[in-house]
């Protein structure tokens, strides 16, 4: 556990932009999800200590809940959205400059600035000012600014926003080796779905301030019904589709670029498709079973949790 | 008249920079996606086609006409990549405004814009001011003033950077459905996943100034067939299946995971072959078989490697 | 033998105490002057009054050998001012040559010293860091303290320790000892009180090029604001609305000096520790850490 919540309000005047939010965040990446204006910067807020919920309790490690917030911010790293540089400094400078910030002594903290950014990869370009940086580089920095002083935390808000391909995977990598192989506790707020199911095994979705889901990303997408996609090559789809109904498969279709579906119950054995598509002298190239995406979780999630349709339609 | 956008050996160099080598690209109705990293040339590449550089060598043209005179302005929405407005004017107004500049009457534009807002679901929004739009109805502001002329050719450079995923969603239906109707739409973005869904009718890859390839993803990854393909095979019994797979000869390499296996194979035909055979010969043995190679990124990720 | 990688390690290391927190802080902002392109031109260039009484007392010592006549003698038409025997010769160079040098420091680091973080965004920086906005403000006062006290302290306080080793006996060392101290302490509360309004400024003011009009506007707009109430209201206190004129009177009455204008220092210390009071009252509610945060 890094993080948990109970009955978190958070109110700005008669503002409420947290309502009773209740979760807890397991080791590991955990993605916070949300349209804008959810409630999720006000909850990293809270939990760098830089609002004091108007109701409800938080616990952050194995602080007590009336932790001084410098302590808390000692043991946390926040990389920001926006781009946001201490103005006239090299990158070298920049994350050295936070870390003596955070409370490290000067040559501890330019040790760990050079190690940092040659873990983020800008160990050529350290000594050149920040202004001159592309979006990729500055992302870098953040993200090396965030770490410097070895937080067991991260909060990481949208960071692969703006960059090109390489430098998504480049970021997803460095937020994997920090959840997986470093045993950090990584909250990740992105809008890019996919980043999340990626990197985070859990999720918590927000919407208009309260907590519409959490939990593991498998246990999200799994579907009420199980279905299995199903691709084959050397065979008529339609045939097979007859052949292999009973057996577990309730019902076998042929649906858009000729995959077969088949929707099961419980007894189902994969074997039967291929020994049935061997039968018919064909190859099986895909046999999957169908799990929502996050991006339909998340759709769901906040139709039904507003009242309103998702998507209109145009 | 067919809603093309066609590139001729087209180059593009500034000084003696050069942008854009050579590229031949051929759009038809549809989505067509742009892919590229930073710097290789696809905002160029926009920007020949909305008229706004002229091409060092090659030419370029929008439904037959170059993209510089004023017949071909009136086919073409282009929808820049950065995000600034009239602040204080509401949502109508300023693609009223916009649609003025292309030669509408005063009514009409007015008429027009409250139609294609309307479309665009910002019914409501419309005559508050810009600056209290969030970044989805900006976005679909941006989009609104490009749509309003009823273009042939769409150009759409990142519509979707920095939207959330409900509006990501929705602008994504939008710009699907205008390919649908028969305009030839180029979008460029980032998000190889997103784009994959709905680029219809293919995505074009630039890298470092040369186009790449061009065609929908499937056909090109089996065009690819050198490429080593990566499957990943979910198992009751790992070890075992690990054991029998490292035996075959078409499997290069096998790595075993807690409730998974994962191979990779030169020979993907007969490997399918052996998987089917393997699959069928036992329960529970091969229980999802899922190709993780043949989508958009691991495309990208061969070509510009 | 050994290899090894270069993979991630673990840091561990004794936090640093919230007071020592600010010196990397205060270092960035004295820095600032000379990262500035011509910045350290600039720097000298303030020091220019200083640096010319340096250059009469070398005259004087008969290093420099201006003109026979010239040497040891003659009356000194600006009394006090040029001799080196008095405290006035240390004091004069700052308190009434350096009124443009000090504009020049306060308009170039002092006054951008907030405002500059504030547009950049980089409050968000600090706040999410282990450390408290006051921390940060004292930080950003100190560091503009002490790039004003190195002209306007160090330099007259190098130029009086020249004096007294360049005497032949110690009699240059008695005759100074007992104002020239007092006179370097009030300078260094100059300096002082003259950078807390400057930060002050800078916390309220949303850009740096703003802050600087507006700190321009005040220091220069009092100087003739109060020139015109003296006239009007036929009191010469009304001069010390201007922080650097009511500064120049403290540090005057301090050391002992009758100035030219004269009227009760008390009026002068009230107002600029009034105006100073109000300033920091504004600066802490805008300085509030949530305002920092994007929404």
């Amino acid at each position: 556990m890094s993080v948990r919540l109970r009955g978190l309000t958070i109110a700005y005047g008669s503002v409420v932009a947290v309502d009773d939010a209740t979760f807890e965040l397991p080791k590991g990446a955990v993605g916070l999800l949300g349209r804008n204006g959810a409630g999720k910067t006000s909850i990293l807020r809270a939990l760098l200590g830089l609002v004091r919920p108007t109701r409800g309790s938080m616990q952050i490690l194995d602080l007590p809940p009336d932790a001084d917030p410098r302590e808390i911010r000692r043991r946390v790293g926040y990389m920001p959205e926006r781009d946001c540089f201490i103005p006239g400094l090299n990158g070298f400078e920049c994350v050295a400059l936070a870390g003596q910030l955070s409370g490290m002594p000067e040559r501890q903290a330019f040790r760990r600035a050079h190690e940092v950014l040659w873990l983020v990869g800008l160990e050529e370009q350290r000594y050149r000012a920040v202004a001159g940086y592309s979006t990729g580089m500055r992302q870098k920095v953040k993200f090396g600014t965030a770490l410097v002083h070895d937080p067991d935390v991260l909060f990481l808000d949208e960071p692969t926003n703006g960059l090109d391909p390489r430098g998504r995977v480049e970021m997803l990598d460095l937020v994997q080796l920090m959840a997986r192989d470093l045993g950090k506790s990584v909250v990740l707020s992105s809008h890019i779905l996919q980043d999340v199911e990626r990197t985070c095994s859990d999720v918590v979705l927000m919407e208009g301030g309260r907590v519409l889901a959490a939990g593991p990303v498998s246990d999200l997408t799994k579907n009420a019904r199980r279905t299995f996609h199903v691709g084959v090559e050397g065979c008529d789809a339609q045939a097979l589709a007859l052949r292999l109904r009973g057996d577990g498969v309730v019902a076998a279709s042929v649906g858009e670029r000729g995959l077969l579906q088949l929707d099961v119950v419980e007894g189902f054995e994969a074997s039967t498709v291929f020994a049935a598509v061997s039968a018919a002298g064909g190859v099986v190239r895909r046999l999957v079973e169908h799990r929502r995406s996050l991006e339909d979780v998340f759709l769901g999630a906040v139709a039904a949790g507003s009242g309103a349709p998702a998507a209109e339609t145009v | 008249m067919t809603a093309t956008l066609e590139f001729h050996g087209v180059s593009k160099w500034y000084g003696q920079v050069s942008a854009l080598t050579e590229v031949d690209l051929c759009c038809g109705p549809g989505v067509t996606g742009l892919v590229g990293q930073n710097g290789a040339g696809k905002s160029t590449l926009m920007k020949l086609a909305a008229g706004l550089l002229n091409p060092s060598t090659g030419e370029v043209s929008l439904c037959g006409e170059r993209p510089t005179r004023r017949a071909a302005r009136s086919v073409l929405g282009y929808c820049p990549d950065i995000d600034r407005f009239y602040e204080e004017m509401s949502g109508r107004n300023f693609v009223a405004w916009m649609l003025r500049l292309d030669g509408m009457t005063a009514r009409a534009a007015k008429a027009r814009a409250g139609e294609v807002l309307d479309e665009l679901g910002l019914g409501e929004a419309m005559h508050r001011r810009i600056g209290g739009y969030s970044k989805g109805m900006r976005q679909r502001v941006k989009l609104a003033q490009a749509l309003g002329k009823r273009p042939s050719v769409l150009l759409l450079d990142e519509p979707l950077t920095g939207l959330d995923p409900v509006a990501r969603h929705e602008v994504t239906q939008v710009v699907r459905g205008i390919g649908q109707s028969g305009v030839c739409v180029l979008v460029s973005s980032h998000v190889l996943h997103e784009l994959q869904n709905f680029a219809d009718a293919g995505v074009a890859l630039i890298h470092q100034g040369r186009l790449l390839a061009h065609g929908a993803v499937a056909e090109l990854r089996a065009q690819m067939g050198e490429r080593p393909h990566r499957l990943r095979l979910r198992s009751e019994h790992p070890r075992e299946l690990a054991s029998r797979l490292a035996a075959l000869d078409v499997v290069a390499s096998v790595s075993v995971g807690d409730d998974d296996v994962r191979i990779e194979t030169r020979a993907v035909a007969g490997a399918f072959a052996e998987l089917t055979r393997v699959g069928a010969s036992a329960r529970g043995l091969i229980t999802e078989l899922q190709p993780l190679d043949d989508d958009l990124e691991a495309v990208f990720g061969y070509l510009v490697s | 033998m050994a290899i090894y990688t270069r993979g991630y390690r673990d840091v561990s290391y004794q936090p640093t105490s919230a007071f020592a927190r600010i010196w990397p802080i205060a270092r960035h902002e004295l820095l600032a002057m000379f990262r500035m392109r011509f910045g350290a031109i600039l720097f000298l260039l303030c020091l220019a009054p200083t640096v010319g009484q340096l250059i009469l007392l070398l005259v004087r010592a008969g290093l420099w050998e201006v003109a026979p006549e010239g040497r040891g003698g003659g009356a000194i038409p600006f009394g006090d001012r040029l001799d080196p025997a008095s405290p006035n010769f240390y004091m004069w160079p700052i308190t009434t040559m350096s009124f443009v040098p000090f504009l020049v420091l306060t308009t170039l680091v002092s006054v951008r010293a907030i405002a500059k973080d504030r547009a950049a965004g980089a409050l968000e920086i600090y706040w999410t860091r282990a450390i408290s906005p006051w921390a940060y403000f004292v930080g950003k006062w100190y560091g503009s303290f002490l790039l004003l006290a190195a002209a306007f302290v160090a330099a007259p306080c190098v130029l009086w320790l020249t004096s007294v080793l360049l005497a032949p006996d110690w009699s240059q060392l008695e005759a100074t000892i007992g104002m020239v101290p007092r006179v370097l302490a009030g300078l260094a509360w100059l300096c002082a009180t003259m950078a807390l309004l400057a930060v002050s400024v800078s916390a309220l003011a949303p850009t740096p090029n703003f802050a600087a009009i507006v700190w321009l506007f005040v220091v220069v707009g009092s100087l003739g604001f109060g020139q015109v109430l003296r006239f009007a209201l036929r009191e010469n206190w009304t001069v010390a609305i201007n922080p650097w004129r009511a500064g120049k009177r403290v540090v005057e009455w301090f050391a002992g000096f009758t100035p030219f204008f004269d009227y009760s220092p008390w009026a002068a210390l009230g107002l600029v520790t009034g105006i100073a009071a109000v300033l920091l009252a504004l600066a802490a509610r805008r300085l509030r850490v949530l305002e920092a945060v994007a929404s």
